[in-house]
C-alpha cells in the first residue's frame, strides 16, 4: 500500500551544487544492486554490460526506458514514454552562502626527484597537463533537505518491509549530496523517513492556491487553478535528469 | 571473485602540534582554512580540515610513493607520468574517448587510482571514495558530531567554543649580513644597510584540538580496502601531517581509525602489497604506454667549429 511520507537528509557538512530529486537517488542506488547481481550471476565481469544496467548512459547514448529501475518511489504513467515519480524538487533553505576553492598544483621541490632526468625539467603552472588550479566553489550552509514523496513497500519471500523501511535501506546507500562529495562536501549525517499526514508530491496546499512541488510535463497533465510558484521552462522531468532526451516543455517550481 | 562493498573508516585525529591548513592571507597574516556552520546562535566560522587535502596527504601522496618505491621507479618518469600518480593526471587530449579494456586494466594494475580516481590524456574516471572533511571538535560542531561518531567516542562534558582552540604564530626570517657578518666578503654593509630582517605570523589550530573526519569507500574490494589502510599506514608512519609549514613541525596529528565492518587489516596490506609486486612489470609498461617511456640522453656529437 502507498503512504505518504517526508524524508530528510540532515547535512553534516556544507553544500557546493544542488541537491539530486530524490528519484534519481533512489535509481541510482538500485542500478548499483542490479550491477552487483549481474556480476554475480553472469560473471561477466564486462563494464559495458554494467554500464547498460547501471542506468548511466554516457551523453552520446540513448536514453534508457523511462521507469526501468524498480524504486519504492510511486509512478504515474503520463504518456507510453513518460513516467513521473510521485517526489517532490528538494525543499531546502540557505542559511548563509560563500566561495570556497580547491586547488592543485604540482611542487617541483616534490616531484623534481622522482623525474628522469632525460625529459623536460620544467614545470609549467600556467598550461599543458600540469597547470595548476585554484578553482571558486559556491558553498551553502544547509541544515537539511526535505522531500516530500508517495512510496510503496515490498514483499520478497515471506519478508514484508514497509514503505519507509524500503526507503530508508535505498537510501543508507547515500552518503554525500551535490557536488565534491569526494572532498566530503554535502555529506548526509542523517536519513530520516516518516509518515506524513498528505501527499505533497506534486501539488502542496496554500492559502493562495495550490503550490508546485516539482517538474511535471507541460503539454500531458492539466494544471490545477490557481496554481502558485511555477513558471515554464524547457527540462526533464524524470531521470537521469541530465539527458538531453528527456527534455521536454515543462512548468516547473520558482 | 571479488566482493565489492561499502567501508566506513571513521577517524579522530589529535593535533600534536599547531594546525597551519590555510586558507589565504590578510595583510601579512596567514588565516586558517574556516567553514560557515549554523548553530541555535546564528552562522559561526569554524576551523576545518578540506577533504581534497585529507584525500590527498592521507591517500594520494603516500600510496603513489608507495608505488614508485616498490616498482624502483625514482628518477625514470615523464612529468605527465608524476603528474597522474600525484596528482590524478589532467584530461588534456581533444580525442576523449571511453575505452572499456583500457578502463578494466587501468584498475586491475592500479586499485590506487580506483580508489581515489584520476584521469589519462583523453580518459577520466571517478573513484571509489569519499574523504569526509576534517570536523573540529567544538561546541559549535556539536550536534554534527553526535550523528557522526558513536557515543562512547565523545568526550565528557561540554565542548570548547572553537576560538578557545584558535592561536598564533609568529617567525622572524632573520638577515645574514646581521647573524653571521664575519662571512660576509667585505664587512661592509650589514650595519649601515637596511635590515632584511622578516617577520611573519598567522592563525593557527593549538595544539591538542581534536578533528573527526573518515572515508567511505563505495563497491570497493577487499584490495581498495589494503590499499587505503596501507596508505594511510604510511602517512602515520612518516610523521603524518596536514596543511603548510610542517617543516617548521606544523601539522603533526595523532590518529584513531576504526574500519566497518571489521577486516584484517593487516592481511589486507600484506594482500595489497603482493598485489603491488605481481604486477610489476605490466604496470610499469602500461605507465610507459600511456604517457612514454622516459627518453635516452642525448649522444654527445661533435660540435662543428
Amino acid at each position: 500500500m502507498s503512504t505518504p511520507l517526508k524524508v530528510t537528509a540532515w547535512l553534516a557538512a556544507p553544500l557546493v551544487g544542488d541537491p539530486p530529486h530524490l528519484d534519481a537517488l533512489c535509481e541510482w542506488v538500485v542500478s548499483q544492486y542490479a550491477v552487483s547481481i549481474e556480476r554475480t550471476l553472469s560473471g561477466s565481469g564486462d563494464p559495458l554490460r554494467h554500464q547498460e544496467i547501471a542506468d548511466c548512459p554516457h551523453r552520446s547514448q540513448r536514453a534508457p526506458r523511462c521507469g526501468a529501475m524498480p524504486i519504492p518511489i510511486d509512478r504515474v504513467k503520463l504518456s507510453d514514454d513518460v513516467i513521473v515519480s510521485r517526489c517532490s524538487s528538494p525543499l531546502f533553505r540557505t542559511d548563509y552562502e560563500y566561495v570556497d576553492h580547491f586547488a592543485m598544483r604540482i611542487d617541483a621541490g616534490n616531484v623534481g626527484p622522482l623525474m628522469a632526468e632525460t625529459g623536460p625539467q620544467t614545470i609549467q603552472h600556467g598550461s599543458t597537463a600540469t597547470k595548476a588550479m585554484f578553482r571558486p566553489l559556491r558553498v551553502r550552509v544547509v541544515e537539511r533537505v526535505v522531500w516530500f514523496c508517495v512510496a510503496h513497500g515490498s514483499q520478497s519471500g515471506g519478508t514484508k518491509r514497509s514503505p519507509q523501511g524500503c526507503l530508508r535501506k535505498v537510501l543508507r546507500e547515500i552518503a554525500g549530496l551535490g557536488k565534491k562529495v569526494a572532498y566530503g562536501y554535502g555529506r548526509v549525517a542523517k536519513w530520516e523517513v516518516e509518515p506524513f499526514h498528505a501527499d505533497w508530491s506534486w501539488f502542496a496546499p496554500s492559502d493562495a492556491g495550490p503550490v508546485l512541488m516539482r517538474a511535471l510535463p507541460r503539454r500531458l497533465i492539466e494544471l490545477p487553478e490557481r496554481l502558485q510558484g511555477y513558471r515554464e521552462s524547457f527540462g526533464a522531468v524524470a531521470p537521469p535528469y541530465w539527458h538531453p532526451e528527456r527534455y521536454m516543455e515543462i512548468v516547473e517550481p520558482c | 571473485m571479488s566482493i565489492n562493498r561499502t567501508y566506513d573508516i571513521l577517524c579522530v585525529s589529535k593535533a600534536t602540534s599547531p594546525i597551519t591548513h590555510n586558507r589565504g592571507s590578510e595583510g601579512n597574516e596567514t588565516i586558517v582554512s574556516q567553514e560557515a556552520v549554523a548553530t541555535p546562535h546564528g552562522i559561526r566560522w569554524v576551523p576545518v580540515l578540506s577533504g581534497n587535502a585529507i584525500r590527498h596527504r592521507m591517500i594520494r601522496e603516500p600510496g603513489a610513493r608507495f608505488l614508485v618505491d616498490r616498482w624502483g621507479l625514482m628518477g625514470k618518469m615523464e612529468l605527465r607520468t608524476l603528474q597522474f600518480l600525484f596528482h590524478g593526471g589532467s584530461l588534456d587530449s581533444g580525442d576523449s574517448n571511453e575505452s572499456v579494456a583500457r578502463l578494466k586494466t587501468w584498475w586491475r594494475l592500479f586499485p590506487l587510482i580506483r580508489v581515489i580516481g584520476g584521469a589519462l590524456p583523453n580518459l577520466i574516471v571517478g573513484g571509489s571514495i569519499h574523504a569526509w572533511r576534517g570536523i573540529m571538535v567544538c561546541r559549535e560542531n556539536e550536534n554534527r558530531l553526535r550523528t557522526m561518531v558513536p557515543a562512547d567516542w565523545m568526550p565528557e562534558g561540554h565542548l570548547l567554543p572553537a576560538d578557545r582552540m584558535m592561536g598564533r604564530y609568529q617567525y622572524v626570517r632573520q638577515d645574514a649580513g646581521r647573524t653571521v657578518p664575519d662571512m660576509a666578503e667585505t664587512k661592509l654593509m650589514a650595519l649601515d644597510e637596511k635590515s632584511g630582517q622578516m617577520i611573519y605570523s598567522g592563525q593557527c589550530v593549538n595544539s591538542g584540538a581534536a578533528f573527526v573526519h573518515g572515508f567511505r569507500l563505495r563497491s570497493a574490494t577487499p584490495l581498495d580496502l589494503g590499499c587505503l589502510l596501507l596508505s594511510l599506514g604510511l602517512w602515520e608512519k612518516e610523521n603524518g601531517t596536514i596543511g603548510g609549514m610542517a617543516a617548521k613541525g606544523h601539522g603533526r596529528l595523532e590518529m584513531l581509525a576504526r574500519v566497518t565492518p571489521d577486516a584484517d587489516q593487516t592481511e589486507l596490506v600484506k594482500a595489497y602489497a603482493a598485489h603491488v609486486e605481481s604486477v610489476k612489470d605490466e604496470a610499469i609498461a602500461w605507465l610507459h604506454s600511456e604517457f612514454g617511456a622516459p627518453r635516452e640522453p642525448k649522444k654527445k656529437g661533435k660540435v662543428k667549429a
